[in-house]
């Protein structure tokens, strides 16, 4: 009986009518220029990745990436499973020194700082970024000592400036109610969607420049993913934010720009609206409507 | 039923069908596997019980109850005679038969089954008997009215009979039997041969000492011939020293005298018959007299002269008036003096060497259990230090003096006890009473030890006070067995401690080094070669320690202190340097850091090597032992050494609390180099901040009176506590260093991830995010390694000069209990208290790695509750 429905689930080839040239041309190999929309060339860039290429021992993972990231904007990053996404997130705040094996080549610019640059403090470079990954990652302390970790590191011992830049992380995280009460058990406790809400408080409350974030409602509810968006949303302006999804909704809800990525290679990069309503390809199409991918 | 056809008409999406139900094979492999678990786990546990109990069961007999018991009463031997009461007696080697000296001048021999009189010898000449010495194995001395003194040899005599020589009734005894016969008692030996046993008394001619009647007497032999000494009844003290001469013609032996005299009122003593005891030492050379009042005079000859040492009271405490001294006798060695007093009370006296050129004086370390009435007889055994006291109703008390235990206590039913004899095997006790004979059975093969002896201080003969000492066997018989387990427990303690020290940081922050700042593939190449150093065998890391560390250490002891200090120093120093160069040479540079580290480490070597004799010169008045010793200079250098790590750690909480505030107000303002010098500066002024804290912390200690040497320092010793700390620490080293490594490497990378992304340096990410999960890791790290350092042998047997010694000095060399039994089990009688001392040691050292490993359980599980949600 369930026969039919299981074998819908199994990829289907590429050669759907969706699948086009360029993207073909991407699979064999080659590296195509990205449609990088003029609306998005307009913008001042806060980061400019430019001809960036990245490999994980032989395995080349990202090619030629050119992705100007405006200033005060969210911008959201999508494309099928492994095509890079957190890869090129990771590499933005250099969280890939932390792996061996990776090597890389052409640059990356936050501002005119080169992050890749010789010289360069990595440890600060990390502090202008706050970054939420995939997976929650809470430390195993108290809530209150999670939230402060950035501050506190930098030698921040305060309690009153402590204090309210917890209270304020956390609500903005959509937790203070949650938590209020319990801000010196520890993290451990909290439920999974919990986690991560307070890993977003802990990325916000060290006031960075850029947020990175990877899938950060890959684990919410619905009603925390739309506290979460409300966050982003109110977060632009002040903040760039650069978010990977998998949800098209989301894309389509909180971002500005979007960019399109398949197989290590930004394909098309553009206003959200654009990209969502009248995208320039046709492969982008495919992919935003779940014709493929 | 029903689902069985639900399965079938389901479709398949593989094609193939697989049955529900697990196969009988993976069942009974899951049911063998989960026996055999089961049953490997028992065993372990069974095992390691085994050991601890195979342990206890050797040495728990040390802890079972001793008793006396009256074994039998006989006619006393006054027989008829009523006036006559025992002197003087002792019992054979195999309890069958006793000699008894009567103060009507007989010796009655007597057997012991049912008390026959055996034999009567005489010993009066021409007049009565006035005094004798205690029977020992040093002759007896008989004391005549007429002032002569008999030295005489009461002895038991063994001869092997063949059948041939004896009638048919003896040749019907069955192996053990024994039987009284012709004024001897003859007894099958459990090989069949017929063993008999006389008394023989032997006397040498007499010697004319004085005019008047000796009234107290003693002596004992030397390797020229007799010393003697006595009192008469004028009251004049004699001593003299004889010569034992043999004629070449006769065969005869004769004895000549010489000696000096000198009136008991010298020494403070009025009345010869106020005497209540004199004593002679083994050396003939000092003599106690104890008046019945309690004072007791010591007496040292020189020279043919008799020179007062000093006297003393022997009776002390509320009652000094009424009491009396009633009785006094000489523990084996004839060092240590048992008085008895009228009060039943027992103390135990010896001499200590006076310190300073001050005269020797007795001192009283033991105070017994007393008895019930007037003590009326004492007896030392020859071989041990117990002691038996007779009292004036019958009573009969067996002591352990070193453990001031009563070994048993018991009736002896022949009235007041005039004379005691302990067999020599310490199983039987003759009690010479006033209307009767009574034999004592005695089981106390283990009563010097005792849980005081064991842990607590003891008074040991001449000894200037109690201690805690071991030391096991010595080459004489009379010797006091020294078993306390503290000094051995605190040498394992010492090197565990020194160990430590060196090994726990180091493995620590090694293991924090490879797993956080060394490349993943780096550290795959360094781990293994670390844990190849725990296969070294530990006698080559303690033979290296013993003859090649620590002669070195020896001559260089300056310069490896001047190590300890200046290398991190140099480290830190460079690391400041390395801050001053500009960040584009710093990032180019980047690779290069640990070798510029291992070169700031051999500078540290280096400028300390330059620096040692400079150090000695100037801290230690040129020669490092000397100071040692105490001879030169003051405790404060000694002091700044042992403080600077202290105040470096104060200094440096003071800069995390103060300093950092300080260098991040100004960092966004000034350039790079401005900052790093201000750090450089402030590292220069927290040296000498550290440098001047020591000193003046040393200053106020020695000025105060306080002085490390004595304590901490102190004499300097080849093989030491610094050489095992060096040695051990490499033994320990990569057992500590793999297992943290373990634990901090199991700390999931996410974490690591998360705090590196919010801007943490590797070593804020390491202090604050991996090591608080990998704690119970890094604990039980150090657990297994206090335990390997606990059990450890090899090392501490070669390197650790194995002297018993109780001390903290990191110069000074100690015994463990692992040394210990490897050192004396192989030599330790089966079965003796000495054997079973040293298993109780094992034990000691089996519970102690329990209770660590125990702890370090605990503790872990207690840490990893905590974390366990990661
Ligand atoms: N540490 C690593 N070592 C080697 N290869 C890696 C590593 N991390 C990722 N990759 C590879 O890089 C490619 C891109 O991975 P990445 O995690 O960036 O994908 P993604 O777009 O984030 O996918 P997803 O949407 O599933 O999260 C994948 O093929 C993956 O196998
Ligand atoms: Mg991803």
């Amino acid at each position: 009986m369930n026969a039919p429905e299981f074998q819908r689930n199994i990829p289907a080839d590429s050669t759907s009518p969706a699948a086009s040239d360029r993207l073909a041309a991407i699979a064999s190999g080659q590296v195509v220029p990205a449609d990088i929309h003029a609306e998005v060339r307009a913008e001042d860039p806060l980061i400019r990745v430019e001809k960036f290429n990245l490999s994980y021992g032989a395995k080349q993972v990202l090619f030629d990436v050119d992705l100007p990231i405006p200033r005060g904007k969210v911008t959201a990053l999508i494309g099928p499973s492994g095509c890079g996404k957190s890869t090129l997130l990771r590499s933005v705040n250099r969280m890939n020194d932390l792996i061996d094996t990776v090597s890389v080549s052409g640059g990356i610019r936050l501002t005119e700082d080169d992050v890749y640059g010789r010289g360069v403090d990595v440890i600060e470079l990390r502090r202008r970024m706050g970054m939420v990954f995939q997976k929650s990652n809470p430390f195993p302390m108290s809530i209150r000592e999670n939230v402060v970790y950035a501050l506190r590191i930098n030698g921040e011992r305060n309690r009153r400036v402590l204090d309210s830049v917890c209270e304020k992380a956390l609500r903005g995280a959509a937790l203070w109610d949650e938590v209020k009460d319990r801000l010196d058990e520890s993290a451990l406790g909290m439920s999974g969607g919990q986690q991560q809400r307070l890993c977003i408080a802990r990325a916000i409350a060290a006031e960075p420049e850029v947020l990175l974030m990877d899938e950060p409602c890959s684990a919410l509810d619905p009603i925390a993913t739309t506290k979460v968006e409300e966050l982003i949303l109110h977060l632009r302006g002040d903040y760039t934010v650069l978010i990977v999804t998998h949800n098209m909704q989301q894309a389509s809800r909180v971002s500005d720009y979007t960019a399109f990525m398949y197989l290590g290679q930004v394909v098309e990069y553009g206003p959200t609206v654009r990209l969502f309503t009248n995208p320039h390809l046709k492969e982008t199409e495919d992919y935003i409507t779940g014709r493929f991918g | 039923m029903s689902d069985q056809q639900t399965d079938e008409s389901r479709q398949s999406y593989t094609g193939m069908k697989f049955s529900r139900k697990p196969a009988m094979r993976v069942l009974l492999a899951d049911r063998w596997a989960g026996r055999i678990i089961t049953a490997s786990g028992i065993g372990g546990i069974l095992a390691v019980s085994l050991v601890g109990l195979f342990l206890l069961w050797v040495a728990l007999p040390l802890l079972l109850p001793t008793h006396v018991e009256r074994q039998a009463v006989l006619p006393a031997p006054s027989a008829g005679t009523s006036e006559a009461h025992v002197l003087a007696q002792a019992l054979d080697g195999y309890g069958s038969m006793a000699w008894s000296l009567m103060s009507d001048g007989r010796v009655v021999v007597q057997e012991m089954a049912a008390g026959r009189i055996l034999e009567e010898v005489s010993v009066v000449g021409q007049a009565p008997l006035t005094s004798n010495s205690s029977a020992g194995n040093k002759g007896v001395a008989l004391g005549f009215a007429d002032g002569t003194v008999v030295l005489a040899d009461f002895a038991f005599k063994l001869e092997f009979l063949t059948e041939a020589d004896v009638p048919d009734e003896i040749k019907a005894l069955a192996p053990g039997q024994s039987r009284p016969w012709r004024q001897g008692v003859i007894a099958r030996t459990p090989e069949g041969q017929l063993r008999r046993q006389r008394f023989a008394l032997e006397a040498q001619e007499p010697v004319a000492i004085s005019d008047t009647a000796v009234v107290k007497v003693d002596v004992t032999s030397t390797g020229s011939g007799y010393v003697l000494a006595a009192v008469d009844a004028s009251g004049t003290f004699l001593y003299r020293k004889l010569k034992v001469r043999t004629n070449m013609l006769t065969g005869q032996k004769h004895l000549s005298s010489k000696g000096s005299s000198a009136q008991l009122g010298e020494f403070g003593l009025k009345d010869p018959g106020a005497l209540a005891g004199l004593k002679l030492n083994d050396t003939g050379r000092e003599i106690v007299l104890v008046s019945r009042s309690g004072r007791a005079i010591l007496l040292v000859e020189y020279d043919g002269e008799m020179l007062l040492q000093g006297t003393s009271s022997l009776l002390e405490g509320e009652a000094v008036g009424e009491a009396r001294v009633t009785a006094v006798g000489y523990l084996a060695g004839n060092v240590s003096l048992a008085v008895g007093d009228s009060k039943g009370r027992i103390a135990i006296w010896f001499p200590v060497a006076g310190t300073d050129g001050k005269p020797s004086r007795l001192v009283r370390a033991h105070v017994l259990e007393p008895g019930p009435a007037a003590v009326t007889a004492l007896a030392g055994s020859g071989r041990s230090r117990m002691l038996a006291a007779g009292f004036a109703d019958g009573t009969v008390k067996v002591y352990n003096v070193t453990a001031e235990r009563v070994l048993g206590v018991t009736d002896s039913g022949g009235g007041s006890v005039a004379d005691l004899a302990v067999a020599p095997r310490e199983d039987r006790i003759l009690v010479g009473g006033e209307t009767a004979v009574a034999l004592l059975a005695l089981e106390a093969p283990y009563g010097e030890v005792s849980l005081h002896t064991l842990l607590g201080k003891v008074w040991y003969e001449g000894y200037a006070g109690p201690t805690y000492v071991w030391q096991s066997s010595s080459a004489s018989d009379s010797f006091e067995p020294k078993m306390s387990l503290v000094p051995l427990i605190s040498g394992t303690l010492k090197a565990t401690f020194y160990s430590l020290l060196f090994g726990l940081p180091l493995a620590i922050l090694a293991a924090l080094y490879t797993s956080e700042f060394l490349p993943r593939e780096q550290r795959g190449r360094i781990k293994p070669v670390i844990e190849i150093m725990a296969s070294l065998p530990s006698v080559v890391l303690g033979f290296l320690a013993a003859l090649v560390i620590a002669p070195l250490v020896e001559q260089v002891a300056v310069q490896v202190i001047a190590v300890l200090v200046l290398t991190p120093a140099c480290v830190l120093l460079s690391a400041h340097l390395w801050q001053l160069l500009p960040r584009e040479t710093a990032a180019r540079l980047e690779q290069w850091r640990p070798v510029a580290v291992l070169l700031s480490m051999a500078l540290g070597c280096a400028v300390s090597w330059q620096l040692g004799p400079i150090f000695e010169r100037t801290l230690f008045g040129g020669d490092l032992k000397s100071w040692l010793d105490g001879q030169i200079g003051s405790g404060t250098p000694g002091w700044v050494v042992l403080l600077l790590p202290l105040a470096g750690m104060a200094v440096g909480w003071l800069n995390l609390v103060y300093g950092d505030g300080l260098i991040r107000g100004v960092g966004s303002a000034w350039t790079h180099r401005s900052v790093a010098l201000l750090d450089l500066g402030r590292f220069l002024v927290s040296a000498l901040a550290t440098v001047a804290l020591a000193l003046f912390v040393g200053w106020l200690l020695d000025s105060v009176g306080w002085d490390p040497r004595g304590s901490v320092l102190g004499t300097y010793v080849q093989r030491n506590a610094l050489v095992v700390g060096i040695a051990m620490g490499f033994a320990i080293i990569p057992l500590i260093y793999s297992i943290s490594e373990d634990a901090l490497v199991s700390v999931p990378d996410h974490l690591r991830a998360a705090s590196m992304g919010a801007g943490a340096t590797p070593w804020q990410t390491a202090v604050r995010v991996v090591i608080p999960p990998a704690m119970s890791g890094l604990f039980s790290a150090a657990m297994i390694g206090i335990g390997r350092a606990v059990g450890e042998t090899m090392i501490v047997l070669m390197a650790a000069g194995n002297t018993p010694i109780m001390d903290l000095n990191i110069f000074n060399g100690f015994r463990t209990l692992s040394a210990n039994l490897a050192v004396e089990l192989p030599e330790a009688v089966k079965d003796s208290t000495h054997y079973r001392v040293l298993f109780l040691a094992a034990l000691t050292l089996f519970a102690m790695t329990f209770v660590l490993n125990t702890a370090a359980e605990g503790v872990r599980l207690h840490f990893r509750s905590k974390t366990k949600r990661l």
